[in-house]
């Protein structure tokens, strides 16, 4: 393994951190659907909330600045594309 | 410029991408089932077992770090804490089993089952489609308690370890998308 791989990967440390960050989003995403109920901003909070909690896996957990290109592109567009489908579909029916 | 690595080993992310194409199917099943019926999504939701999206996604999560953690562990020569870490793991994620069980018998309780609506049929149809793919992931993880067991993993060669906490990781990723569908778009 490269040094620079090595500097990509996480740490005890980094990892406690996303999983606080993860279980602190959830959180978060259950007070928004209450407090956002029916209302136009629903979808983008949500859709932000879900786009964060991915990143964290992605960057922590995945180790995904270290991960081969093509995978990391596939990963990265993985988690945009139902962000995105929600913030769409919130403009399109709301 | 640097390509990066492939952690684990090529077969594993094929099947990661082969995962992600299927759920993204199910994904647009489930924007088009809303969008023709949305007074039946807007009516259905909030039916739903909270508590059982939360700590399923708490377990989810939680597995998650615990295998992150045994792959750290590992490449820091404390094979013992890296065992720890996976059995930790494997428990965490044998609640994911428990609790859907739980959540489907209240769903049944409550007169919901696969045929109430479009909104559960898609429900259903996305969740159990997920633990199927969990359930790999538990069988996988039980393999490599094995081999680890057996002291097969070093810092130097971890790969059937990356390559388990890679699909582990991508199957939290997926679960992440289906908690806000069903339990936060109420």
């Amino acid at each position: 393994m490269s040094a620079a791989h090595a500097s990509h990967q996480s740490s005890l440390r980094q990892l406690f951190f996303a999983w606080l960050g993860l279980l602190l989003l959830t959180a978060l995403s259950v007070w928004i659907g209450r407090e956002f109920h029916a209302q136009v901003g629903l979808q983008p909070l949500v859709a932000a909330v879900l786009w964060l909690k991915s990143w964290l896996v992605l960057r922590f957990f995945l180790e995904g600045r270290s991960i081969h290109i093509f995978f990391r592109r596939v990963l990265h567009t993985f988690i945009a594309i139902t962000p995105i489908c929600l913030v769409v579909f919130g403009l399109w029916h709301e | 410029m640097d390509k990066g690595r492939i952690p684990g080993n090529k077969g594993i992310w094929v099947g990661i991408c082969c995962e992600f194409v299927e759920f993204l199917l199910l994904f647009a099943v489930y924007f088009v089932a809303r969008a023709h019926f949305p007074q039946e999504f807007t009516a259905s939701a909030g039916r739903l077992h909270l508590w059982s999206g939360i700590w399923i996604t708490v377990a989810m999560v939680s597995s998650s770090f615990c295998i992150a953690a045994a792959v750290v562990t590992i490449r820091n020569s404390q094979r013992r804490a890296s065992l720890a870490c996976l059995v930790l793991g494997l428990l965490i994620a044998l609640s994911y089993p428990l609790l859907k069980w739980h959540e489907i018998q209240w769903n049944l309780a409550h007169g919901i089952n696969g045929e109430a609506g479009i909104f559960f049929t898609v429900y259903y149809y996305l969740t159990i489609n997920h633990m199927v793919h969990a359930f790999w992931g538990i069988l996988g993880m039980l393999w490599v308690l094995t081999r680890h067991s057996f002291g097969i993993y070093s810092a130097e060669n971890h790969d059937g370890l990356e390559a388990l906490a890679s699909y582990w990781h991508a199957t939290d990723l997926i679960w992440l998308v289906i908690f806000p569908f069903f339990y936060v778009l109420v």
